[in-house]
């Protein structure tokens, strides 16, 4: 294969990274790399394993024989995909039928679906443990250039960051809904002080230490414990 | 519950307004000052809790940017701008203070001009987007450490004293103390304080 224009490589990069700001969900996110992949290594199909606990999960496929190599690797828990998330290495096998005694289990009925080539690179996180892997498939015998893995690394390392953008994202938002409920509780509590206080005279220190009393007792956030007495559902005598 | 009122002043010198007030507010009435850059937007912000109107309630309402003018008849806050013309502000503002989807407050700005220009208010966007997030870890901090108390507890204090006295909850007893609030033109934290020395019942006429 001859070399690639540096131009276009960086074209390509550019107009994924701009594909990608449109994506709001991990899912778009994977699909989208795995089709640039795809498109940009002219092959036929790339699927990305995700590591979920102690299993792997198909993320994402775009193709009949990637689809079937992944949920193979998924299900039998073997296979060069497998074996890249484990030793996050690369793992390259330009022929699986000449190599089909590495995955005993997998290989023949991934080939009996089409599958002739995989060249499995692990998705690093950004804690330097590998969360998955992106697996490239070919429907005939290919040994891929070391150029076309690093376009495939680079495209990789580009979702990844975008994804660590999407989780703080929903970090914040989280963060920002905890907070309405934080301060949704501080003023029940306060509230229902001023319902103490009202009812039996109680100064605003032994109020509270009857709710937290309360709480304690009963098992219950002193938040719920004040939403009630607010409520008149609750006493504290 | 403090930001330090440097944060605010610190906010007005870089906007260009003559003062900055932040503001978190969840459901309606939970809603914490942060800070104010002096002691007449702090009074302002006073009269936009008790008057429940302002810029900072429909910015962080809405999630946009907010504007009037205080001349008389051309405010969407009319009580609101008798209250801030008496303080000396031309202009009101709001900005949206969020993070990712959530809108969780605002920054108010004040201007003694008659106007705020559209510049102006960009600049607040883009600051309120820079710090948004460093502003919001702070609050979540300030607000869970129940070490601190809340800000305006005393007037969520009366209002379950209120509800006690008139036997409704505490929400719709805040909307009787802002109905005597008015009435009497008093601040709600004047108001409160009142009832809670027993110096005001609002049972009683």
């Amino acid at each position: 294969m001859s070399q690639r224009p540096r131009r276009d490589i960086a074209e390509a990069l550019s107009v994924f990274t701009r594909a990608l700001s449109d994506e709001q969900s991990v899912e778009h996110v994977f699909r989208t790399l795995g089709d640039y992949c795809t498109e940009l290594l002219h092959v036929d199909g790339v699927g990305i394993l995700l590591l979920v606990g102690e299993d792997l999960v198909v993320a994402t496929t775009n193709s009949e024989p990637g689809d079937a190599a992944e949920h193979l690797e998924a299900e039998l828990r073997e296979g060069p995909c497998c074996d890249s998330v484990r030793t996050g290495s690369r793992v390259l096998v330009p022929d699986l039928e000449a190599e089909a005694h590495r995955w005993p289990r997998f290989a023949p009925r991934a080939i009996e679906a089409g599958v002739r080539s995989i060249h499995g690179l692990p998705i690093g996180g950004w804690s330097g443990l590998p969360i998955g892997s992106l697996d490239i498939v070919t429907s005939e015998p290919r040994q891929l250039s070391d150029e076309d893995l690093r376009i495939a690394d680079m495209l990789v390392d580009v979702a990844v960051t975008y994804l660590v953008g999407i989780r703080a994202y929903e970090q914040a938002s989280e963060l920002a809904t905890q907070l309405q409920h934080a301060l949704d509780s501080r003023v029940v509590i306060e509230q229902a002080k001023g319902v103490l206080r009202g009812r039996h005279g109680y100064g605003f220190q032994e109020a509270f230490e009857r709710l937290r009393g309360h709480a304690r007792s009963d098992r219950r956030r002193i938040q719920e414990v004040s939403r009630d007495v607010c409520d008149g559902v609750l006493d504290l005598d | 519950m403090e930001l330090p009122s440097a944060l605010c002043s610190g906010a007005a010198t870089l906007v260009g307004v003559s003062d900055v007030t932040i503001a978190v507010i969840g459901l309606p009435d939970r809603r914490v000052t942060l800070c104010a850059s002096s002691e007449r937007a702090r009074r302002l912000d006073q009269w936009q809790f008790t008057l429940n109107q302002g810029p900072c309630l429909d910015a962080a309402m809405s999630g946009r940017i907010t504007f009037g003018r205080t001349a008389a008849g051309e405010s969407p806050w009319e009580e609101l701008a008798v209250k801030a013309r008496e303080l000396g502000y031309g202009a009101l503002a709001g900005v949206p203070l969020m993070v990712g989807s959530v809108v969780y407050g605002a920054m108010n700005l004040q201007s003694d001009d008659g106007d705020i220009p559209a510049e102006t208010l960009e600049q607040a966007a883009a600051l309120a987007g820079a710090t948004a997030l460093r502003i919001l870890t702070r609050v979540a901090d300030a607000v869970s450490d129940e070490s601190r108390p809340i800000d305006r507890a005393a007037i969520h204090q009366a209002s379950g004293v209120v509800a006690q006295q008139l036997g409704i909850p505490p929400t719709d007893a805040l909307a009787v103390m802002r109905a005597r609030a008015f009435t009497d033109d008093l601040l709600l934290d004047d108001l409160a304080a009142a009832v809670l020395t027993g110096d005001l019942r609002l049972d009683r006429p």
